[in-house]
């Protein structure tokens, strides 16, 4: 079946009461924006649904529309001239494939007459088209409540769209409909999946990575940026914040007691992921943080990199098994990047026995030995931002003098 | 860029990516077919042929062009023929996986390993003990990739012909390749691999030469390209680039050799004197005049290159800083080195592009960082 058009679907977008109108918008807005790569292609809202004609972009198009956070399910669309001798034979042929790709027993035909000047109400129309199906499949039979096959016809002014088939979506709220955070990407497995249900549930994301370059080399800073390209496939757009890191770390390694060096480490991260933050008016963080995944992720060491943190702080795998992070990293096509190879911290700095459950009192002590300010604004000035749409490779944006001072 | 990583690869030269690209435009046919095209194709082919046979003092018909050095490797230890009452194939501990893996394969020998000098060279003594008049191949290194050493072929040479009199000589000459001179036939030597890509030309091209018409198994059958002793059709602009990287090194005057010589030299010197407990590899014996091996003390020779890198510098480390000591190269070990100075080497190799502004860069450069690195190590 040739791709014309696209039915999208949407979920919780309906439930939100007042805030209905405003939510619509802006997840028209994000079709709108999924689509700007594909000329001529267009979005319209219909009654409780989204139709979008995709002016011959086919498969590609359907599927960065089936990537829009919001979206529950897109069917790809035939779009057919309005008459009936028309669409008989696209029926037909629509269900002939169906058959093909898979056995059914009962199936029905959907009609929706948005266009009343056309002269066939949508109970008959759907009983004629029913009986194309009979006539061409005497073995079927039609089940109106619980059809294993469902043809939706969609009658409109300018044609009609026949559509059969699903791609699941994210589901969830529009990016942007919630405000704005900033997701802490490692370049391992959890945080990006971390930072793609933040945004599935509405939040408009930038990422902040700590590279150690001159320790590890430029292959982690890569691979995040590769994974920050994947997830702007899901959002209007992802910004990356790079801040070199490497610095902060020889400075803990030279000051302070080897046992609590990732600790501090983290906490260092939050300040600085923190004082991003405040840059790019996000008010919370979003972390890959599990329990009891690492050394660093006990209740006591995760509550003291919180505290580190005036923002409140996103967790949403926090009770994940690995498995179940695994499966969703698979889905959001994160999983074979995050799995290459790249140190993200080196060495040199880890420390042979790190403090599983860290003492706040001597933590403090330790960071009274830190230049905090002075290190979180040398940070801030050396910051790189990478913006990232549509999945496409990043660009490097100029960030204005002033833009990184700290505070 | 300041770019110090050449026994990696090299650049290749403007007139080999002119004469690839020529190749592809112009040359595009299958040297094989009969046509006016192809005969075209196979003149490009034949040029290339004869350009490398020339430079090296063999036949054309002595060069086999294959896919690279690795290919050319193979095709030696695989496929030159074991003369009758033979069945040993003398190597040394430290080969190119390349040469020490595919020799490894071969059903009709058995493999004995000779050990190298503190220098990085062979030893001779234990070369002697292991030749006798059943070995077949010897199979060694002209100079080595990791540690820069050269061996003494003249007197390996002397060695195989008064002990093993039935064997052959395979130079694996991807590292020494024009540098500054052709693989040493002159010294009786009977086979050599060598690699378009570290000599200015393009990747994915490189040769066995042989000295005489010695038969050769091949290893690939199909449509018996090469003479039958390497099927497959020609890769043309490669083969074409990898003539003009060698009409280039044929033409570049002897002192722009005694000049890379000399950097690595001034290098190797510099760096030694101003790096506290520094050591250059292979430093006593024969060297390639375009690798400086370092042990610098203290460091994790993969943490400097990133800081290298940092100041535009690019060159190669001994090894992953996270290699488990199972990963770490035989050939160092084979040097007497420990795990942490395996993981402390650094290898800068220079070209014949390669200038004085770059050396004086790196001198400045290096041990500053080393300085740095090595204290932030001390801590615990």
């Amino acid at each position: 079946m040739n791709v014309d058009a696209a039915l999208i679907r949407f979920g919780e977008i309906g439930l939100k009461g007042n805030n209905r109108h405003e939510f619509l918008a802006r997840f028209g807005k994000n079709l709108r924006i999924a689509l700007e790569p594909y000329p001529g292609a267009t979005v319209e809202e219909l009654q409780g649904r989204f139709l979008a004609e995709l002016a011959g972009h086919g498969v590609p198009a359907l599927e960065a529309l089936s990537r829009v956070c919001g979206v529950t399910s897109v069917s790809p669309a035939v779009r057919v001239a309005a008459d009936l001798a028309a669409l008989e034979p696209v029926v037909a042929a629509a269900a002939a494939e169906a058959l093909r790709e898979r056995r059914f027993a009962t199936f029905r035909i959907k009609g929706n007459r948005a266009d009343k000047s056309f002269k066939v109400p949508s109970m008959e129309l759907e009983r004629k088209l029913g009986a194309v199906v009979l006539a061409a499949f005497p073995a079927l039979r039609v089940d109106l409540e619980h059809p294993d096959w469902t043809l939706g016809v969609e009658v409109r002014p300018e044609g009609a769209f026949v559509h059969h088939g699903r791609i699941v979506g994210p589901g969830g709220l529009p990016v942007g409909s919630l405000g704005n955070a900033l997701a802490l990407l490692s370049g391992g497995i959890d945080s990006p999946v971390a930072a793609w249900l933040a945004m599935k549930r509405g939040l408009r994301l930038d990422g902040v990575f700590f590279h150690s370059a001159e320790y590890t080399g430029f292959a982690a800073t890569e691979k995040v940026k590769e994974l920050a390209r994947l997830l702007s496939r899901y959002a209007p757009r992802f910004g990356l914040h790079l801040v070199p890191f490497g610095p902060i770390q020889a400075v803990i390694k030279e000051a302070c007691d080897p046992s609590y060096r990732t600790l501090l480490y983290r906490r260092m991260m939050h300040r600085i992921a923190v004082a991003v933050a405040a840059r790019e008016r996000c008010s919370a963080l979003v972390t890959g943080d599990n329990l009891g995944q690492v050394a660093s992720q006990t209740l006591e060491n995760l509550a003291l990199t919180a505290a580190a943190s005036e923002l409140p702080l996103l967790r949403p795998l926090l009770t994940f098994d690995k498995e179940e992070t695994i499966a969703l990293a698979k889905r959001i096509g994160t999983f074979d990047v995050s799995i290459r190879p790249a140190l993200d911290c080196c060495t040199v700095f880890q420390p042979a026995h790190p403090r599983i459950r860290g003492d706040a009192d001597q933590l403090a002590r330790e960071e009274e030995l830190l230049p905090m300010d002075a290190l979180v604004e040398a940070a801030m000035r050396q910051r790189e931002l990478w913006v990232f749409h549509h999945g496409r490779p990043g660009r490097q944006i100029e960030l204005p003098p002033r833009a990184n001072g700290a505070g | 860029m300041i770019y110090l990583d050449n026994a990696a690869t090299t650049r290749p030269l403007d007139a080999v990516a002119a004469a690839v690209l020529s190749a592809l435009r112009q040359a595009w046919a299958n040297p094989s077919s009969a046509h006016r095209a192809g005969l075209a194709a196979r003149a490009t082919v034949e040029e290339a042929r004869a350009t490398v046979a020339a430079y090296c003092g063999i036949e054309p018909h002595g060069v086999v062009f294959t896919s690279g050095g690795t290919e050319a490797n193979h095709l030696a230890v695989l496929g030159l023929p074991l003369r009758s009452g033979t069945r040993r194939i003398v190597t040394t501990v430290a080969e190119h996986p390349s040469l020490g893996r595919a020799a490894a394969l071969r059903r009709d020998a058995e493999v004995v390993t000779v050990r190298l000098l503190g220098n990085g060279s062979v030893d001779l003594d234990d070369l002697e003990r292991h030749l006798d008049p059943s070995v077949g191949l010897v199979a060694l290194f002209e100079g080595h990739n990791e540690t820069g050493a050269r061996n003494p072929i003249a007197a390996i040479v002397e060695r195989v012909r008064r002990k093993a009199p039935r064997a052959l000589l395979h130079v694996d000459a991807v590292q020494s390749f024009g540098k500054p001179a052709p693989p040493p036939f002159s010294l009786g030597v009977d086979s050599a691999a060598v690699s378009a890509h570290k000599v200015h030309g393009p990747k994915g091209v490189g040769a066995l030469l042989l000295r005489t018409r010695t038969l050769l198994a091949p290893l690939q059958v199909g449509g018996g390209q090469e003479a039958d002793r390497r099927s497959g059709t020609e890769n043309v602009p490669g083969i074409v680039g990898f003539g003009a990287a060698v009409a280039a090194l044929a033409a570049t005057p002897a002192a722009a050799f005694a000049a890379l010589a000399a950097r690595r030299e001034r290098l190797a010197r510099e760096l030694t004197a101003r790096i506290p407990g520094a050591r250059v590899l292979a430093a006593e014996g024969e060297s390639l005049p375009h690798i400086v091996a370092l042990v610098l003390p203290g460091v994790r020779s993969e943490v400097v290159l990133h800081h290298l890198e940092q100041r535009g510098i690019v060159a190669s480390a001994g090894a992953a800083c996270h290699a488990g000591s199972h990963a770490l190269s035989p050939a160092l070990r084979a040097l007497g080195l420990a795990d942490d100075e395996i993981r402390a080497t650094l290898r800068l190799s220079l070209a014949r592009d390669t200038s004085d502004a770059e050396i004086e860069a790196v001198i400045a450069a290096l041990p500053p960082i080393v300085a740095e690195l090595a204290a932030l190590e001390r801590r615990a």
